[in-house]
Formats: C-alpha cells, sequence, structure tokens
C-alpha cells in the first residue's frame, strides 16, 4: 500500500493570547502521493494553522507530524526543499517582470535555473507572452496564477495553498481552476484549504471536513457529495451549555460540537430571516451559510 | 554555505530588480521629479547635519557610511519582525522555503541597500559641493532648514507611493545622532560604540589617532549585526510558538 506523502497525528494547538485559542485539537490526516486534498470547513476551523505546522512555521503544542519522511517541526528546512506554498494573496513582487520574479524566487526555493522548464510552465498557463511585463499589469487572479505557475515549475512534489480563490471574482476563479487541473497532470500532491464548496468539489480527489480543530470526516469528493447532498448552516451559539435550549427551539439535524451547530436547511422554505427571528433571543448569530450539492452553485457567508 | 550563498545572491536580485522598477516607474509622470528630490534632501539633510555638530561635511562622510551599515540589519531586523507578526500571509510564504528565516531578512536586507545607494549618493554630492565657508549658517537655522524640506518630503515619497522613503531614513539619521550627543557621556567614549554614526564623529574629532575611530566603528557596526540577528531569531522563535500570532 502507498505510504502517505503527508501524515498528521493528534496534532493539538492552542495559541497563547488571553485567553487561550485552541485552535487544533488533535487534528489527524493523511495525504498520498499525486492526490490532491482539500480542507473544507468554516473560518476558524483551523485549516490555516495546520498549514502553519505542515510548513514548519509553526509549533505543535503536541502530536506526529511527517512530510515526506521529514518532520516539519524538527527539519523545516529539509521540508521545505519539498513544499511550496502558495498563500491566499498573491505573493510575487509587483514591480518586477514575471521573468525577474522567476529568477528571484528560484534562488529562494534553492531550485536550479531551468529557463527552459520555467518557458514551458508559463507557455502551459498561457503566460509566456506577458513575462517580460510588470506584474502591476496584470489582474488579481493572473498574478495568483502567476505565483502557481512559478511554484509548479519547481521540482518540490507538494503544493499547498491556502484559500486560494480569496478575492477572486468568477473568471479568477475559473483561472485557478484550469491552472491546478494542470498541477494534477504533473502529478504534484496538493493540499488546499477553502471553504469555497463549488471550488472545492471542481478540484479535490478527497475532501477533509474541518471544524473545531478536528478533521470529522474525510472521504472522496464523489461520496462525500452523495453522503452531503445538502444544504448546512453553521450557527455559533452563546453561552455555554445551551444545547438543550437550542435543540428545543430549533431542528437541530446537523452537527454539534463546543460553540456551533451545524443545521441541516430542510427546504429552502425556512427562510435565513425566519432563522434570525428564531436565534435571536438565544443570541445566536449565523456565522456561515454552506450550501452542499446537489445545490453548490452558491454560496454565501451570513452574519 | 549554501544558505549563504542563496541569502546573498537573492539579496542582490532584490536590490537590482528593485532599482530597475524604481527606475522604470520613474519614467512616469510627476515621478520623474523623484530622483532630484531624492537628491536634493538628502543633500540638505547632510549640510544641516553637519551644521549642528560643528563639523564639516568630509569629516561627515565615513560616520554617515558606518551608520547605513549598521542601519542595514536594524531597518532589516524591524522590518522583518514587523511583516512577520502583522502581515504573516506573505512573510510565511519567505519562512516556507529552505533558508527560511534569512530569507526574510535578505529581501530586507536587498531593501536596505537600495536605502544606502539613495544616501551615499547623497553625501557624496554634498561631501563635494558643500563648503561651510559658503553655506556659514549657524546650527539652529540649519535645523529649521532640514525639517522645512524633511516633512514635505515625506509627503512627497508617499504620494508617489515609492518604497523608499528616504525621508523616512534622514530623519532617523539626524534625530538619532541628536539623541546621542545629549544621551551619552562624553567622559565614556567607548560607550559610544554602540552609537557609531555620532561615536566615530565624535572620536575623529578627538583622537589623534586615524585608525582608532576606524576599528571602533567596524566593531560597532559588526556588534549591531550580531544584535540584529539575535533579536530576530528571537523574534521567529516567539512566532513559532504562536506567540502574538494573528489566527489567521
Amino acid at each position: 500500500m502507498t505510504q502517505p506523502i503527508i501524515l498528521a497525528n493528534d496534532i493539538r494547538k492552542t495559541y497563547p493570547t488571553k485567553p487561550p485559542v485552541t485552535a487544533l485539537a488533535g487534528l489527524s490526516l493523511s495525504v498520498f502521493p499525486g492526490e490532491t486534498l482539500a480542507l473544507l470547513g468554516p473560518n476558524g476551523a483551523g485549516k490555516t494553522t495546520f498549514i502553519r505546522i505542515l510548513l514548519g512555521i509553526l509549533l505543535p503544542d503536541s502530536g506526529h507530524i511527517q512530510v515526506g519522511g521529514q518532520d516539519p517541526i524538527q527539519s523545516p528546512q529539509k521540508v521545505a526543499d519539498q513544499i511550496r506554498f502558495v498563500p491566499e494573496q498573491p505573493f510575487l513582487e509587483t514591480s518586477w517582470t514575471l521573468w525577474q520574479n522567476a529568477r528571484f524566487w528560484f534562488s529562494l526555493w534553492q531550485e536550479p535555473w531551468d529557463k527552459k522548464r520555467v518557458t514551458d510552465i508559463l507557455r502551459r498557463f498561457d503566460l509566456v507572452h506577458r513575462a517580460d511585463e510588470p506584474l502591476t499589469r496584470y489582474s488579481r487572479g493572473m498574478q495568483q496564477r502567476a505565483g502557481l505557475a512559478l511554484a509548479l515549475a519547481t521540482h518540490a512534489p507538494i503544493i499547498v495553498l491556502d484559500e486560494p480563490t480569496l478575492g477572486l471574482d468568477v473568471l479568477g476563479v475559473q483561472e485557478t481552476i484550469d491552472v491546478l487541473q494542470e498541477a494534477k497532470q504533473l502529478g504534484k500532491t496538493i493540499l488546499f484549504a477553502s471553504h469555497d464548496m463549488p471550488f472545492v468539489e471542481s478540484i479535490a480527489d478527497r475532501i477533509a471536513l474541518v471544524a473545531h480543530g478536528r478533521v470529522l470526516e474525510v472521504n472522496e469528493t464523489q461520496a462525500f457529495r452523495k453522503k452531503h447532498g445538502k444544504e448546512y448552516v453553521v450557527l455559533r451559539y452563546r453561552p455555554h451549555g445551551s444545547e438543550e435550549l437550542v435543540t428545543q427551539r430549533i431542528r437541530a439535524n446537523g452537527h454539534f460540537s463546543e460553540e456551533q451547530l451545524w443545521r441541516e436547511v430542510i427546504d429552502r422554505g425556512d427562510s435565513l430571516v425566519e432563522l434570525k427571528r428564531e436565534l435571536q433571543p438565544l443570541s445566536m448569530v449565523i456565522q456561515e451559510y454552506l450550501q452542499h450539492l446537489p445545490e453548490l452553485e452558491e454560496r454565501s457567508e451570513l452574519s | 554555505m549554501r544558505s549563504l550563498k542563496t541569502i546573498s545572491f537573492s539579496g542582490f536580485l532584490y536590490f537590482y530588480y528593485s532599482v530597475i522598477a524604481m527606475v522604470r516607474q520613474a519614467q512616469y509622470g510627476i515621478q520623474i521629479l523623484f530622483l532630484p528630490a531624492l537628491g536634493l534632501s538628502i543633500f540638505l539633510a547632510v549640510f544641516a547635519a553637519t551644521k549642528m555638530v560643528h563639523g564639516n561635511t568630509q569629516t561627515l562622510f565615513f560616520p554617515f557610511l558606518v551608520y547605513n551599515f549598521i542601519n542595514f540589519p536594524l531597518g532589516a531586523v524591524m522590518q522583518g519582525s514587523f511583516h512577520m507578526f502583522t502581515n504573516p500571509s506573505r512573510s510565511n510564504v519567505y519562512l516556507a522555503t529552505p533558508t527560511s528565516l534569512n530569507a526574510l531578512l535578505g529581501i530586507f536586507l536587498g531593501d536596505s541597500w537600495t536605502m544606502l545607494i539613495g544616501n551615499l549618493m547623497g553625501v557624496l554630492v554634498a561631501a563635494i559641493i558643500v563648503r561651510p565657508v559658503i553655506f556659514p549658517l549657524p546650527a539652529i537655522l540649519a535645523m529649521a532648514l532640514l525639517l522645512l524640506f524633511l516633512v514635505p518630503s515625506v509627503w512627497l515619497g508617499m504620494a508617489m507611493g515609492m518604497r523608499l522613503l528616504f525621508a523616512h531614513q534622514l530623519s532617523q539619521f539626524v534625530f538619532l545622532g541628536l539623541f546621542v550627543i545629549i544621551a551619552l557621556p562624553t567622559s565614556l567614549p567607548w560607550l559610544w560604540v554602540i552609537a557609531p554614526f555620532t561615536a566615530v564623529l565624535y572620536l575623529f574629532n578627538q583622537s589623534q589617532i586615524a585608525w582608532q575611530p576606524f576599528w571602533l566603528g567596524l566593531a560597532g557596526t559588526a556588534f549591531w549585526w550580531i544584535l540584529s540577528k539575535f533579536f530576530l531569531s528571537l523574534a521567529y522563535k516567539q512566532y513559532r510558538l504562536g506567540l502574538g500570532v494573528d489566527r489567521r
């Protein structure tokens, strides 16, 4: 059986703030070579914290993690040789040309400069004809695409992306999907965090549902769709200990946890306005509205 | 060794590409005014600073150079640390490279080199042109002149959206010097090594041995480089623990 290229076991992390914030509460996950795995979950679920730990730039309180057989806690530099990280915002220097960025980032990534390989990748992503222009002339989506293309032009087997569609318009999202589809064909292992379900569905081979610092479920995209072909409203409620009250007042078909309730939307007639009215006396707010398959075409966040 | 090569090369690329980009941007619109404005501001700042310390521009040249070398690590550390905690999303891309913290340090060192070139040009011009005999301004008037030019310089720099906020550098240069003159005791010249800009100037004026201020300046510079790296490593250690880190 194939060994996982990323293996995380019972990772815990509490930020030493006042009051302390628990971001990861025993997250376990395996990612296999060549697959594309999405970390799907609402804001604050712990996705970004996990990525930082994976990259070796944040230390967990406990747990074990390995990337390509290396421990990012002990040997972050060896892990960095294997991973290219693309954040949610375009990271290239916008006043430079794409060629200049390529040269600079290859130097930082300690990759031997291979102009032919970079040219091939840029051509593949339809960027080569504009590679002599400064990035200030690119759209945001194009800048993000350029960053991804450079990351893919290296020999690193793993690409990690944090919210790659954040702030992108429909065209930008489509561009990102196209680039990642190409990346899959290159045989890269891709791990990305997102709460954009339609995007996740377009790319991922498997989906890990993350909430409250844990992986609630990992499933293949098709199976995930079949199982969760419903719409959910993620509710955040306070004060603590009001579960009984909540279940009495709200049809709680969803998933309960410390401060959140994933409530299934039974039908569209169950309007959000009505729901908000129900929640008001309970001091609850709608944190997020996730639409799962088969009605995935739209997703909205409410607060 | 591999890290050092990477950092020096990427730092050089950062500096080189930034200068090219700056010149390219300066070709358009009002930004063409930036370069002469930069030269003028530095010229006036150097001239005024010289007057304030009752020296002449020639003797200011070496301390100014030393000051800039000290300012590299300080500026790089300040910016590196600032970006790490306030803009983790972008900093993490650098921290996730094989050279990690040094990569972050490298780009800000590249940035500092860009600033040095501007400062150096100004001070060279000042050293050649300014003669105290020709411009016999009293110190207080020189300072007023400097302030008058510093404020619009900041506005000009910000309005142009330039990364090279030269006025910020100059204000540091002048006011740090003033602070040290007032704060440090003249009876303990060795203490002045921690602030080499004024220390070297002071020792130039006091000492009869030419090499003494040179070695002291060099020692002070090395001291700040080592201390700065130490502070940045400390900051990164805290960052890795999650102290002061924005969760997002």
